[in-house]
């Protein structure tokens, strides 16, 4: 067991002051660039024209979507840095790798859904849902600078890129956003506010703290290899706490 | 090798001279895009009856 992980006896300290810092920076910026990036995307739309009208028309809408840009770009960077070069975030980022036991525990979830186990299956640090949220997210982003990049420089791009290219950027810039869109403002929101057990919100993206209860439930492996057989009962009484 | 960038540019916006193109890509996308959000509907939407159904069993236990 960590220092992190004692400081706290009620709690376990799952994230640090960085990574916490870096999911805040990534729900600001990528909610911005969803809003600024929608209203030229539905333009004919009322969403769209609503969108515009806040974000002060298209020459402001252009700017803060680029600003915003530039701060996913830096933050692209300090994250591959935090997990390249540093070793808690190397553990991370291994623990993040999918695997095979990921889809068998994916389709196991659904079948205790479906009424057909008594018992969840058990997860390790990260759940198969929230790998695919992880890696969604972050090869949606690098493919969103990518096909962003070329539409900021387009006159640039379009001395070295064939039309054609260049209109496909366009499209799996615009679709790709949308994809992106509905993966985080729909599913990830569902699942920290609205899945079984969660409503109002999940508060370890505020303290990235979680009870040994709730890691007992959701993260089983892992609760095993920090407290072994001891059953989160046989601690003192904790306060309620979320997971993330 | 010095690249034509100004012909290049007056032929890529000329759309009479280059029909516009994408609309296979987009229909891919918009296919992708249709079965990401009939997953992602089907998954809470058996994530919520399991839900509901284990809560109902409980109270009838």
């Amino acid at each position: 067991m960590t220092a992190e992980h004692r400081r706290d006896p009620e709690e376990i300290q799952r994230f640090t002051a960085n990574e916490l810092a870096q999911h805040w920076v990534l729900m600001i910026t990528l909610t911005v660039l969803a809003l600024t990036g929608l209203a030229l995307f539905a333009h004919g739309t009322w969403i769209g024209k609503v969108l515009m009208a806040i974000e002060g028309g298209m020459e402001a809408r252009g700017a803060i979507h680029r600003f915003f840009a530039v701060v996913l770009m830096l933050l692209t960077a300090w994250h591959f840095l935090y997990v390249v070069f540093t070793e808690r975030g190397h553990r991370q980022l291994m623990e993040m790798l999918p695997r095979s036991s990921d889809l068998r525990g994916f389709v196991a979830l659904l079948g205790y859904y479906l009424g057909r186990t008594a018992e969840p299956p058990p997860f390790g640090r990260f759940t198969p849902m929230q790998k695919l949220q992880y890696w969604g997210a972050g090869m949606g982003s690098l493919m969103m600078i990518g096909t962003g990049l070329v539409l900021w420089f387009h006159t640039q791009a379009m001395a070295v890129l064939p039309k054609w290219l260049f209109d496909v950027t366009t499209i799996v810039h615009g679709y790709e956003g949308l994809i992106l869109f509905i993966l985080l403002f729909g599913w990830h929101l569902y699942i920290v506010h609205f899945s079984p057990g969660n409503f109002p919100m999940q508060r370890t993206f505020l303290s990235g703290r979680i009870s040994r209860q709730r890691l007992w439930q959701e993260h089983r492996l892992e609760y095993l290899e920090l407290f072994g057989d001891r059953s989160p009962a046989s601690f003192p009484e904790e306060k309620g706490e979320e997971s993330p | 090798m010095r690249i034509p960038v100004t012909a290049l540019l007056q032929l890529a916006t000329t759309e009479s001279s280059i029909p516009p193109a994408g609309g296979p890509v987009r229909t891919v996308v918009r296919i992708v895009l249709g079965v990401f959000i009939a997953m992602l509907a089907s998954y809470i939407l058996i994530e919520q009856i399991g839900s509901w159904r284990r809560r109902r069993t409980d109270r009838d236990r």
